[in-house]
């Protein structure tokens, strides 16, 4: 994805019931008001023609000297890439007997399997080949350069296969080296197609130890052979499918410009070799200087029909190898993506707490996105290197004067780029940061709508939205400004470049002057011995390509800039350290049998003002603890410790005796069924959203958590029962509905500790007795999995003193310092208690009122 | 692997269609009429060309500035490789040269008698001057087209933005808002692609093939069937992909749905990140978003597949024109008709004359993933607002609100409410009573109307709420609700939402009277503390209480209040429902409660049952009927604290 920017009857609001069949849409658009017309004419003039407009406001701005760039921190950024794409290079392994293994599989070879009957093979092969006779055994160049390429693989692999660590990776680097230049000599260099089969047989048999692995166990008489085959690398199957057919068009392509040129457009007649493999002997240069008109004629039909049997299988197979290559690269982001979801889970809420959901929506869909593109960039970055160097050895062959021009050009087009990529980067920061800031200002102000319309301040929310988006424009354009700068300068040096280079071949072909290294050009089958129409028409597009080199280099790089920004913000999340996690042996939780407490535990969202200050308190299996205390005294701060959805400050809550950090996060949350004071619903159905947490839970448990919960009125009344899909938010359902589903969420779990936070507060009296009672029977049973003989532990924070009373213990907490603790009957006992006067409070309160209305 | 992983290898296309139909669903269900026919589609990017009335200037400028370089490219483009290659490379004399069109020949005919080096230097210096001015052009139309393309952005966006925020509340529920942030950041990203591909591709094209075909015939003039190659190829073209274009845009709808429906799934996870950590859902968060964003990849996958056959397609019949054409060009050369300079001209000729046919072709190819996104856009920009039905202003409260056989009915068939009849008057604190799901919040919607009455009518003053103006209305009205949300601003702008201009005191009373002040002034930073976005820095009773200070402040006549109290501990709610006894002396004030020591200071309750009004009168009147529903429900509750 690029960076930019990137019903059905007439019923109520069918948009479509009104728009396709009597196409009164457009109607309605001209119908639209004088205002409509002024309003839009203002939005679309709102941005300026051609400047800048207003300045980014600092804070949301970057200067160039904010700058860590460079290009070991970009390379840096793109590597990290690495662990995303590696598995769809690498593959896993098909073992035999056992099938394909979960694990990635291992770069080279492990775990006992290896591959030494390759080096053996592969050095037979190499020179086998030419004491067989089936290339010609000859040191002439240029089968030295083939020989010197293909022995040097052969050699290579023995380290491979019988070395560890680094020994072994530098040598599988070199094989693979020496096979692309194996490859490359018998494809460009020599003539033929033996030899291109030789080079691609000695690579195959390389290719084939890094695919196929055995393991000898035991020893002697009772060694049995094991094997396995490396599978789903799928990297490596497109990129050599890809290959092979690239040689092809290569391949193709040359010959048939040749024959096209010379002996189609001219009269030479056809090297002896190509003549016989035409089938068209008499064409050959040793039997007639000069092609006949008719003879040519014959011959472009035969290049229309060796092209046609090339093409047309490349046709049907095309859009499935377009298919394979979308596929792997989407693993590749699918990959990262689940990364950066996983980060932000393990992320405690007290970075949650600043983030905006914005801001995520955007680092998923754009900025990690340009993962894909890595791998691509890197190929084209390090082949770009190779090409260059190549095509200007080959332009410096026909004439070093050429070479030094294409030379010529580094030294501007460098000290541009210095200028250049340091901007590219800051600029596409900032329009990444813009459009998440606008993106984030979107979802907000589309949360808040109800809001908006009760306190009459939609105008407020569009105009912020407005002025959020000429921002993030703004920032798209002043990259887009740097870019063009820098384009234009590069394309004004590459033109006088090229200028330059074609005007003076075009001058020696008038001139017919020999080329540089005349014999060498010979020896590789072209026919340009001194300029000519071909040498100008080749030599013209090589020298086009050689000039461009390290211009396009350059590109490829200025794009690296901005995929390194999109990465730096995706990686941002995988850095983070979280701190709620794992420590090192941390051990399962799996049942609770004695009981919760809390020891001294302190803690502050922000230093200087803490929320809980010392609390200590036991509770044990099989009894309901109340937690009262005024609005923000820290109830429910305090069961979010019990579910390390933060760390204590201080102190330490423990669970039959252990540390909280001694156990594993995930198992304790599954060990703690939490009804959360705020409903927080999803838009699935109500059974998907009862067995949010649990999965698992079948049709049974999740009716008897409907039943607990007093949810059965309710749902027997909906469309669908259980199977009715939520609007937004859990939209569709009250307050109080949803407040059910809440405890039938966690009732369900069936968890040992479970943590009621004011659950009835939306409830009416009667089904608050109703699901009170309910609760009560069903948290007394005790058949919760893991939960020990005792029973249940409950936490219950709630103001309603009918509920409070029933507790066994009752915590009474104010400005986070656990004030009293015991039973309603004690703490009642104590005279001036706080929660004596709490609960009278509540009594004075509908007493005091009841009383008023009757007198009155 | 997933079950439903395994089940997407077996193909076929019904099953596919269906997952797209649910795919739609799934994305939004207030805009399922996502299939269009070519009627549509094409009424669609109607809509979208129309956008450029705003800027239609600049679109001519920018096409006019992008088409006369072009086609002066085209016409003066390669002769220069002509005359290097056939008077320079091949030194044939320039007297007498072929091949040249007329307009040409004084220019060339400049040239006779020039030396190489002369011929040389005059191709330099007007291939130099061509390369600045072709740069300059370039860089300045980079910038004009960006500024041009993101004004008409803009415009889309802020509309479709305003259009959300107008949507009924009725529509919220059916329109996630991951959904309408894709539409806002996403699909209008599409409109100024449109307006190009539409107006100017095809006049650039036709005018393209045209000028090549000019100059074609003028150099060659005996030989037509090189210009009929190249007009040939249209029909060619035509019949090649005509038959896929709902085919791509149903794939791309798809995609789109997909898409959407992912964001829904970010913006559902991450806003409720709470949630998901404390309900220990980490998997089953993790599974839905790892199954949401494969299968938006799938789609992207099918559609990009579906691309890609149609583009074989076009490579084949280019391909295979190609072919014939070289056949016939090598044949006039064999033959000595044409020179071998002559064959890279015509075949250069050929290309420009099939890429505009190409490119008509493609113009209806790719507008289909446009029409799919611009349909987006516009299903949204067409939904009905709230309908402002009003006519004349609401004038100052001053008696009260009553309601008249008042029914409501919800857009999906569940009725709400039915034959509701009761008076409230100012000065007054009317409490709403009743079971869970009784449609109280619903009747207390009807007053400000953010739901309109489906039956009866609901008056304030003797005026119809749907005949005085919704700002009129909800100026005068303050409604607090049940859970209340937070903006990422400072808690000083939270609770001056409804007065912007309210003054610090005022905004402190406020805050005294809903119990929050102390609190806040606890804060390291007061007033000015930012609340996070998802607030977790405040504990939901005070959250609520920075809710009733918001609606306090406002200061309007009518104050409705949806269980402001269920988060507050007594001492606090003592405190509130005396402020509510102080601000109810000049105003109206509607309080949804449970709570028998928020109800007991009405002077009205009117008792909610499955819709109806099951009682209605003072405290003390309901509490004397024997088997009284209201008696009942307070028992239940003074039973309980004694």
């Amino acid at each position: 994805m690029p960076p930019q920017w990137l019903a059905t009857s007439v019923c109520y609001g069918c948009p479509f019931a009104r728009i396709t069949p009597s196409g009164r849409a457009l109607r309605r658009d001209s119908l639209l008001t004088t205002d409509d017309h002024r309003r839009n004419k203002a939005l679309a003039t709102a941005l300026p023609y051609f400047r800048e407009g207003d300045p980014i406001p600092p804070e949301r701005d970057l200067r160039v000297a904010d700058d860590r760039g460079g290009i070991k921190a970009v390379l840096f950024l793109l590597l990290r890439a690495w662990p995303h794409i590696r598995p769809q290079i690498y593959g896993r392994w098909w073992v035999a007997g056992q099938g394909i293994e979960e694990r990635l599989a291992e770069a080279v070879a492990g775990r006992g399997y290896g591959f030494g009957y390759i080096p053996p093979l592969v050095t037979v092969v190499a020179l086998g080949g030419p004491y067989l006779g089936y290339i010609p055994p000859t040191l002439a160049y240029p089968f030295n350069l083939l020989y010197a390429a293909v022995l040097a693989m052969a050699l290579c692999t023995w380290p491979v296969a019988f070395s560890k660590g680094q020994i072994q990776r530098a040598f599988a680097v070199a094989v693979f080296l020496f096979g692309v230049a194996a490859n490359a000599v018998a494809t460009t260099l020599v003539e033929g197609a033996a030899d291109g089969f030789y080079a691609a047989a000695v690579t195959g048999i390389c290719m084939l130890g890094w695919i196929l692995q055995v393991r000898v166990d035991g020893s002697g008489l009772s060694a049995r052979l094991r094997w396995r085959v490396r599978l789903a690398s799928h990297l490596v199957y497109w990129y050599g499918f890809t290959a092979l057919m690239g040689a092809g068009f290569l391949i193709v392509g040359l010959v048939m410009e040749d024959l096209v040129n010379q002996s189609i457009l001219q009269t030479d007649p056809l090297d002896p070799s190509r003549a016989v493999l035409l089938g068209e002997p008499e064409m050959s240069s040793e039997v007639t200087a000069q092609l006949l008109p008719e003879q040519r004629m014959t011959l472009i039909w035969k290049v229309v029909l060796i092209e046609i049997a090339f093409f047309a299988p490349l046709w049907f197979v095309a859009p499935f190898v377009g298919y394979y290559r979308t596929w792997i690269i989407q693993n590749i982001e699918q990959d990262l993506r689940l990364a950066l979801a996983d980060s932000w889970q393990r992320l405690s809420l007290k970075y949650h707490g600043d983030h905006r959901t914005g801001d995520s929506i955007f680092r998923i869909q754009f900025d990690a996105s340009e993962v894909t593109g890595v791998l691509y960039v890197l190929i084209h970055l390090s082949t770009a290197i190779i090409q260059s160097l190549f095509v200007l050895a080959l332009v410096t062959l026909l004439s070093p004067w050429l070479g030094l021009i294409a030379v010529g050009g580094f030294l501007p087009t460098l000290m541009l780029a210095y200028w250049a990529m340091r901007r590219f980067r800051i600029r596409n920061l900032v329009m990444r940061m813009a459009n998440a800031d606008l993106t984030s200002r979107v979802q907000e102000a589309f949360r808040a709508v109800r809001l908006n319309k009760a306190y009459g301040v939609e105008r407020r929310s569009q105009d912020r939205f407005e002025s959020d988006s000429v921002i993030a424009f703004n920032t798209l354009y002043r990259q887009t400004r740097v870019y063009t700068v820098w384009s234009t300068s590069q394309g004004f040096i590459n033109g006088s470049l090229i200028l330059c280079g074609t005007l003076l071949m075009a001058l020696w072909a008038n001139v017919d002057r020999p080329t540089f290294a005349n014999e060498l050009i010979a020896l590789a089958g072209f026919s340009f011995v001194v300029w000519n129409l071909t040498a100008y028409r080749w030599a013209e597009e090589r020298f086009s390509e050689a000039a461009t080199a390290v211009p396009n280099l350059v590109e490829a790089w200025g794009k690296a800039q901005f995929m390194a920004m999109g990465l730096r913000r995706a990686f941002e999340i995988l850095d983070m350290q979280a701190e709620v996690k794992d420590r090192p042996g941390a051990i399962p939780l799996d049942g609770f049998t004695d009981e919760v407490r809390f020891d001294n535990v302190t803690f502050a969202y922000e230093e200087d003002r803490p929320v809980l200050d010392g609390v200590s308190f036991a509770a044990r299996a099989g009894t309901v603890t109340a937690i009262v205390g005024p609005t923000g005294a820290g109830k429910t701060t305090l069961m979010n410790l019990l579910l390390r959805l933060y760390d204590p400050d201080d102190g330490s809550i423990r669970i039959d005796g252990r540390d909280l950090s001694d156990y594993r996060v995930d198992s304790l949350r599954a060990n703690v069924a939490v009804a959360l004071q705020e409903n927080v619903l999803f838009r699935v159905s109500v059974r998907d959203n009862i067995r949010y947490a649990a999965v698992d839970a079948n049709d049974e448990a999740v009716n008897e958590a409907v039943r607990v919960a007093c949810m059965d009125d309710f749902v027997e009344a909906l469309p669908e029962g259980l199977d009715s899909v939520l609007g937004d938010r859990g939209g569709k359902l009250s307050t109080g509905q949803r407040q059910r589903l809440s405890v039938a969420r966690a009732v369900v779990r069936d968890t040992p500790i479970l943590v009621l936070d004011e659950p009835t507060a939306a409830l009416d009296a009667e089904t608050e007795h109703r699901d009170l009672t309910n609760l009560a029977e069903w948290s007394g049973k005790g058949r919760a999995t893991g939960a020990g003989k005792a029973g249940r532990a409950v936490f219950l924070i709630t103001h309603r003193i009918s509920t409070i009373r029933r507790a066994d213990n009752i915590l009474y907490l104010d400005g986070g310092r656990s004030v009293e603790s015991g039973t309603h009957e004690t703490l009642m006992g104590i005279a001036d208690g706080r929660y004596r006067a709490f609960v009278q409070s509540e009594a004075n309160l509908i007493g005091r009122r009841s009383d008023d209305r009757a007198d009155a | 692997m997933p079950e439903e992983d395994r089940q997407g290898t077996r193909f076929s296309l019904r099953t596919l269609r269906e997952e797209e139909r649910a795919l739609d669903i799934r994305a939004s269900l207030a805009d399922l009429r996502t299939d269009i026919d070519y009627r549509g589609t094409f009424r669609i990017i109607g809509r979208s060309v129309l956008f450029v009335r705003y800027v239609w200037l600049r679109y001519v400028i920018s096409f006019a500035s992008h088409w006369v370089p072009q086609n002066l490219a085209i016409v003066l483009g390669p002769w220069i490789g002509k005359i290097l290659i056939d008077h320079v490379v091949l030194g044939q004399p320039i007297a007498g040269a072929t091949g040249y069109p007329s307009f040409l020949i004084p220019l060339i005919g400049m040239l006779e008698g020039v030396s190489v080096g002369g011929v040389l230097f005059w191709v330099a210096l007007f291939t130099i001057v061509g390369l600045v001015a072709r740069l300059a052009h370039r860089y300045v139309m980079e910038l004009f087209d960006t500024r041009l393309s993101q004004s008409v952005i803009h415009l889309v966006r802020s509309r479709l933005f305003e259009s959300v925020q107008a949507l009924p509340v009725t529509k919220l529920d059916d329109q996630p808002i991951g959904d309408s942030v894709y539409r806002v950041m996403n699909d209008t990203q599409v409109i100024p692609e449109i307006i190009p591909a539409v107006v100017w591709a095809p006049v650039g094209a036709v005018s393209t093939f045209a000028v090549a075909l000019f100059t074609l015939l003028s150099a060659y003039p005996d030989s037509p069937a090189v210009a009929l190659f190249a007009v040939g190829a249209l029909p060619i073209y035509v019949l090649v992909v005509a038959p896929f274009a709902r085919m791509l845009r149903r794939r791309s709808q798809a995609v789109l749905a997909a898409q959407s429906a992912f964001t829904s799934n970010i913006e559902e996870g991450m806003d409720n990140m709470l949630a998901v950590q404390a309900l220990g859902a980490k998997e089953t968060e993790r599974e839905r978003f790892r199954k949401d964003s494969a299968e938006s990849f799938k789609r992207i996958r099918y559609s990009r597949f579906a691309y890609d056959v149609v583009e074989t397609f076009l490579g084949v019949a280019t391909q295979v024109l190609e072919w014939g054409f070289t056949i016939y060009v090598v044949g006039r050369v064999i033959f000595g008709d044409f020179s071998p300079g002559d064959f890279v001209v015509v075949i250069g000729y050929f290309a420009v004359m099939r890429e505009p046919a190409q490119e008509l072709v493609e113009i209806w190819v790719h507008l289909q993933e446009p029409a799919a996104k611009a349909r987006r856009v516009f299903a949204m920009l067409d939904q009905p607002p709230e309908t402002e039905t009003g006519r004349h202003r609401l004038p100052p409260i001053e008696q009260g609100v009553s309601f008249r056989q008042v029914g409501f009915v919800y857009p999906d068939g569940r009725r709400a409410l039915e034959d509701v009849t009761f008076n409230a008057s100012m000065g007054q604190i009317v409490a709403i009573v009743g079971p869970t799901g009784a449609g109280k919040t619903t009747l207390a919607y009807l007053i400000p109307r953010y739901h309109a009455a489906s039956e009866g009518e609901v008056l304030i003053d003797g005026h119809d709420v749907d005949d005085v103006t919704i700002e009129s209305l909800r100026g005068q009205t303050s409604y607090v609700f049940q859970e209340t949300q937070t903006t990422a601003e400072s808690i000083l702008e939270n609770i001056r939402m409804g007065k912007p201009d309210a003054t610090r005191h005022e905004v402190e009373r406020a805050a005294r009277t809903a119990g929050i002040h102390d609190f806040v002034v606890s804060l390291p930073n007061g007033y000015d503390t930012k609340l996070g976005t998802s607030s977790s820095k405040l504990s939901v009773g005070q959250m609520q209480r920075i809710g009733i200070a918001r609606g306090l402040l406002k200061e309007s006549r009518i104050l409705i209040l949806d269980e402001p109290t269920s988060a507050l501990d007594p001492e606090a709610e003592e405190h509130l429902v005396n402020a509510l006894s102080e601000a109810a002396k000049d105003r109206l004030v509607i309080v949804i409660a449970h709570r028998l020591s928020t109800v007991a200071v009405a002077d009205r309750v009117v008792f909610l049952e499955g819709g109806r009004v099951a009682e209605e009168g003072t405290h003390a009147e309901l509490m004397a009927r024997e088997d009284g529903l209201y008696r009942r429900f307070v028992d239940l509750q003074t039973e309980s604290v004694d």
